[in-house]
């Protein structure tokens, strides 16, 4: 399963009007791997992420999902994929229980009661399952999204800075959530500033500096990679090693 | 897993339906409260009102249809016009943030999406559409007529907008900059040009200009779908009626097709556009006030800090800077002066009530049109209460320090207007003096009162806000409540100034000090009331969701 590629990007680059956001980024995530996305403010994580979900166009480049590309059959490769932004918006007027009825329609997901009832539980949502998304918190919000996306068994899932506004048993259950999709074979990627959440969860780290890869691999490659640091440097080493040195450069 | 594309057609359609259903769950949300309840029925009533007034006694004025004929289709195409300028200026679809963030990445086909969202915004437009009905049916045979005629005309003007919007949206941003200062500098040349004409020539030439441009073959092109809009509205019998709407709805579908057979990636144009909308409304929710929508653009004039008045002093000067970065509100209030000056110098000019018509206009126009606008003070502070309460100021103080502004700059309006009126007619100074006298009391009662009434119920604009009947009736209530307010405390001025000034023997500055000392109480007794009011203000439950 692990050689499987769920997510293939090449040479995506990304300018808004005259500024470049992305420069001829190139990756991969394999089926039931979580690749961890780190880069300081303005590097490029937020864009690279909304440009493989679909919602941005690339300036230039290739994505494929599990096979299909999003340019040439966006419907396919999106099918397969599921994208949690950093501060989710969902719509104020529907109920917590509308949107994921609405998700399962979308997606064409069968027995939504019972899929949904599960996620509820498993996210706390249970007693608010009927009220109204103007009236949850940011951190309901941000499970809600959570639920949407998990509802159709996405093989590819995005996480934008997933743990922002959960609370420490929220945080856990998301922590576990994230696992328990790659096991089941979803490649995962997830954006965090959060360098110890990507080191304890994350098998490969990506690492972005002004819309530029300047290191990605297994932690032990990067290690090994960099020769300046010790053998048991941590990721916060690491990320400021890199970024300083792409500073200097 | 799941997945079949073909289901996203019909998740579009669950979610429209969905959202429809939340919308009207809003309008009758809280209804079990019996405030909330109240409110309602006073809008329903008030709604219901309107209505019967222009189904049942609307036939008092009447337009000749030549004349609509006329002018209908050019002043359609005006406004048509104007909003593709404003298309040049933010190109894009404006997707919702939720629908960029659910329905983008979504197994959905992006004609399927712009489909959903021309639908949405379609619905929107036929409800808006029943409205302008009720204002325009002067026009129009009937209700009928003007129903179909408007929602024609407003899927026209969406869908034309729409399209080019999308046709714009891979341009660059300077190459539609040019565009748009060309089509404005025509346009400016047209009217500046027909302006001319118009007033050194004959006087029935704009009618014979305009006809000829209607009858000319461009004139005939560009005019076509306005003037089916036209023919709507005066078709007097029901076949016609539902021939020139059967035209009119083939015009809306061949800009549907010409909208969809565009086929542009608008991903990037529609989050930008997206982006700006919900900067306006951010702004509107935090500052709780429509007039916040445009994004201050310029410092604008710089104030030196006020001396600190027990606190108020810094809390006035935060106020008058927000009022001078505002580009929109120091035109507001230029163009408000001018307005005064020469609707005041008008009714100054003739008549033995012309001192009184001057000052009640210069009243009406100044104080309570620009007070309604000018909303510096906690109308346009709601996000701000937090930070007000943990202020080291006494609450008399901070109640003080936020109506300053607008009554500032309203009597500042008013004193301008007056130095002028006295140039013209010196032969009215002492009333012109005492006027002056008077106008920032009475600002600052009205500014009060309107305070009063914000902090009592404060009111946050949303997009749901629209078409609220709850909302609707929380206006006539609270503005009613506010108005006879101010109508008693003005009449008791003013009789305490009419006593005065019989019982000195028509001394005007007696008259002028007794109104200006009922003026005063007034005052202090509404900046207390204001304070009570802000004291009261619970931020966990009195800032509306």
């Amino acid at each position: 399963m692990g050689c499987v590629s769920m997510l293939n990007v090449e040479g995506l680059t990304k300018f808004y009007g005259e500024t470049e956001a992305v420069r001829d980024l190139s990756f991969r995530v394999d089926a039931g791997r979580i690749l961890g996305l780190v880069g300081p403010n303005g590097a490029g994580k937020t864009t690279t992420l909304r440009i493989v979900s679909g919602i941005l166009p690339e300036t230039r480049g290739r994505i494929e999902i599990g096979g299909q590309d999003l340019k040439s059959n966006p419907v396919g490769a999106k099918s397969l994929l599921a994208y949690v932004p950093d501060m989710p918006n969902p719509f104020d007027n529907l109920t917590v229980m509308e949107h994921l009825r609405f998700t399962a329609a979308v997606y064409g997901v069968p027995d939504v009661e019972s899929r949904a009832a599960r996620l509820l539980d498993e996210f706390e949502l249970t007693p608010k399952r009927d009220a109204l998304a103007s009236e949850l918190s940011r951190g309901m919000k941000q499970k809600l999204a959570i639920s949407c996306a998990y509802l159709h068994d996405p093989k590819l899932i995005l996480l934008d800075e997933p743990l922002t506004g959960l609370d420490p048993r929220g945080i856990r259950t998301m922590i576990d959530s994230i696992r328990e999709q790659a096991r089941r074979g979803a490649a995962v990627v997830v954006s965090s500033h959060l360098l110890e959440l990507v080191e304890k969860v994350c098998e490969t780290v990506l690492i972005l500096h002004r819309g530029r890869k300047v290191l990605d691999g297994t932690l032990d490659e990067i290690r090994a990679a960099i020769t300046e640091l010790q053998k048991e440097a941590s990721l916060e080493q690491i990320f400021f090693h890199a970024t300083e040195e792409g500073q200097r450069a | 897993m799941p997945s079949p594309p073909h289901s996203a057609s019909r998740g579009l359609l669950l979610l429209y339906g969905l959202l429809f259903k939340g919308r009207v769950r809003r309008m009758f949300r809280g209804l079990g409260r019996p405030k909330n309840f109240l409110l309602f029925l006073v809008g329903v009533s008030a709604f219901a009102g309107y209505v019967a007034l222009v189904c049942f006694g609307g036939a008092a004025f009447r337009v000749e249809a030549s004349a609509i004929r006329l002018y209908g289709p050019p002043a359609m195409a005006l406004f048509f016009l104007l909003s593709a300028l404003g298309s040049l200026n933010y190109p894009g679809i404006p997707f919702l943030p939720a629908e960029i963030e659910l329905l983008f990445p979504a197994p959905v086909s992006r004609r399927a999406l712009l489909l959903y969202k021309v639908l949405s915004a379609a619905t929107a437009l036929v409800v808006a559409a029943g409205f302008m009905a009720l204002t325009f049916t002067w026009l129009s045979v009937n209700l009928a007529n003007a129903f179909a005629a408007s929602v024609i005309f407003m899927l026209l003007l969406g869908l034309g907008s729409q399209i080019v919007s999308l046709a714009l949206a891979g341009t660059h941003e300077r190459l539609r900059a040019r565009v748009g200062r060309a089509a404005l500098l025509v346009a400016v040349l047209a009217l500046t040009g027909g302006a001319i004409i118009t007033v050194n020539q004959a006087p029935n030439l704009p009618a014979d200009v305009l006809r000829a441009a209607l009858e000319s073959v461009p004139g005939r092109v560009a005019l076509f779908p306005f003037g089916i809009v036209t023919e709507i509205l005066l078709a007097g019998t029901a076949p016609g009626l539902l021939a020139w709407t059967g035209a009119g709805t083939l015009l809306v579908v061949l800009a549907l097709w010409v909208l969809i057979r565009l086929d542009v990636d608008y991903r990037e144009a529609s989050i930008a556009a997206s982006q700006r909308v919900q900067e306006m409304m951010d702004r509107m929710r935090r500052k709780g006030s429509v007039f916040a929508a445009e994004r201050s653009r310029g410092k604008g004039v710089k104030l030196r800090m006020f001396p600190r008045w027990g606190g108020a002093g810094p809390l006035f000067w935060r106020q008058a800077t927000s009022l001078l970065h505002n580009a929109r509100a120091i035109a507001l209030v230029v163009l408000g002066a001018l307005v005064i000056i020469v609707l005041a110098y008008h009714s100054a000019t003739e008549g033995e009530w012309a001192p009184l018509e001057a000052t009640l206009t210069l009243t009406f126009f100044s104080t309570f049109v620009l007070g309604m606008m000018l909303q510096y003070d906690f109308r346009g502070d709601l996000g701000a209460v937090e930070i007000l309460r943990t202020l080291p100021i006494r609450p008399a103080a901070v109640a003080a320090g936020q109506i300053l502004a607008p009554t500032a700059f309203i009597s500042l309006i008013q004193w301008v207007a007056l130095t002028v009126l006295v140039v013209l007619r010196p032969d009215l100074w002492p009333w012109l003096l005492a006027a002056g006298l008077a106008a920032p009391l009475l600002n600052a009662v009205l500014i009060g009162m309107e305070n009063l009434a914000f902090l009592v119920y404060p009111v946050r604009m949303t997009p749901g806000t629209a078409f609220d009947f709850q909302h609707m009736g929380r206006s006539l209530l609270m503005g009613a409540v506010k108005y006879i307010a101010v109508s008693i405390i003005g009449g008791a001025a003013f009789a305490a100034g009419a006593a005065a000034y019989v019982l000195t023997g028509r001394s005007i500055l007696a008259g002028g000090v007794a109104a200006s000392t009922v003026l005063t109480a007034a005052v202090v007794s509404v900046t207390y009331l204001v304070s009570r009011a802000f004291l009261a203000f619970d931020v966990s439950s009195d800032l509306p969701a």
